[in-house]
């Protein structure tokens, strides 16, 4: 069918993920598209364990608009998850390279880390991080901030994003 | 390290959960067990999942060759996801990670921490928090009935 949410989340697989949005969504399943996952083996273990009934499936970001095309035209509704806004964004722009679009993009968690400034309560950015936002709003992509589906959603301000030189 | 406590050596512990869940835990064991050390509480508050894994790697590894014990709380969280990354990575002695902390797992592990080694304390504990979920149901006479006041 579709994929019910597409969410930048640093941490991934979670427990928010897992016990907030899987109880809202009933996803049949989870598409995490991340490299750092794909190449490791225990990683990867360690991930699709997380998952319990629900299949937990793991790309490499090259290999995430064909996993999401794939997914388009499977029955049921998938979660998908990205590590950070770069990433959203590479998938993005291949996305649209194939034809397609993503229309809509949850954005989730994105922790403090050196370097990264605060814009929200669960979201820090860096410079790389509003390049990707401002690029996601070039090519039409709806960014949306909600941590937990009893949050209340908004759109990322424009402010947040600029292109780097 | 293994802690000194009471004139014994304990198994230590670590207490990783969302929000203030594991320090609370703490301190509702205080109130049923008196005063401890060796247990810290951690939350994941505020931090990715490479700096949650790295925090908690930092204190598995101060367990020491003796190894010890992480509780978490939701299985597949990302509490319970660095926990077991750390341990299969940092830890430099027997490390086990229990999901699903509860009060009556604390205290099992407090009681128990001084006699048994890490694995076995972590299958004790298991034992404990699993008998301690349970659904009550009413005797089947009610208060008032069979003479009582």
């Amino acid at each position: 069918m579709s994929a019910a949410l597409v969410r930048v989340d640093d941490r991934l697989l979670h427990g928010q993920v897992l016990l907030a949005w899987g109880c809202a969504l009933e996803p049949d399943r989870y598409l995490v598209i991340d490299d750092t996952l794909a190449a490791s083996p225990f990683e990867r273990a360690l991930v699709q364990s997380c998952g319990g009934e629900t299949d937990v499936a793991i790309v490499p970001l090259a290999e995430g608009a064909a996993a999401l095309a794939a997914e388009r035209a499977r029955a049921g509704t998938a979660v998908v998850l990205l590590r950070g806004l770069p990433e959203a964004f590479a998938l993005a722009r291949a996305v649209s390279a194939a034809g397609g679009s993503l229309e809509r993009l949850n954005l989730g968690g994105a922790h403090h880390a050196p370097g990264k400034e605060r814009v929200h309560d669960f979201v820090y950015l860096d410079a790389a991080d509003r390049d990707a936002l401002a690029g996601l709003r070039e090519l039409g992509v709806r960014v949306v901030v909600q941590d937990v589906p009893a949050s209340t959603p908004f759109d990322a301000p424009p402010a947040w994003g600029a292109r780097v030189a | 390290m293994s802690v000194p406590h009471a004139g014994t050596v304990v198994v230590p512990a670590l207490v990783v959960t969302h929000g203030a869940l594991g320090a609370a835990l703490l301190d509702s064991a205080r109130a049923i067990a008196g005063a401890f050390d060796g247990v810290e509480a951690m939350s994941n508050e505020g931090l990715s999942r490479d700096a949650l894994v790295a925090k908690v790697g930092e204190r598995i590894a101060a367990f020491g060759p003796a190894g010890g014990v992480v509780f978490a709380d939701v299985a597949g969280g990302s509490c319970a996801q660095a926990a077991l990354a750390a341990a299969a990575r940092e830890a430099p002695g027997p490390v086990r990670v229990l999901t699903g902390v509860n009060l009556a797992m604390v205290l099992d592990y407090l009681n128990n921490r001084a006699r048994l080694e890490p694995a076995a304390l972590a299958d004790h504990v298991l034992a404990r928090g699993r008998s301690s979920v349970q659904l009550l149901e009413a005797p089947a006479t009610t208060p008032g009935e069979g003479g009582e006041a």
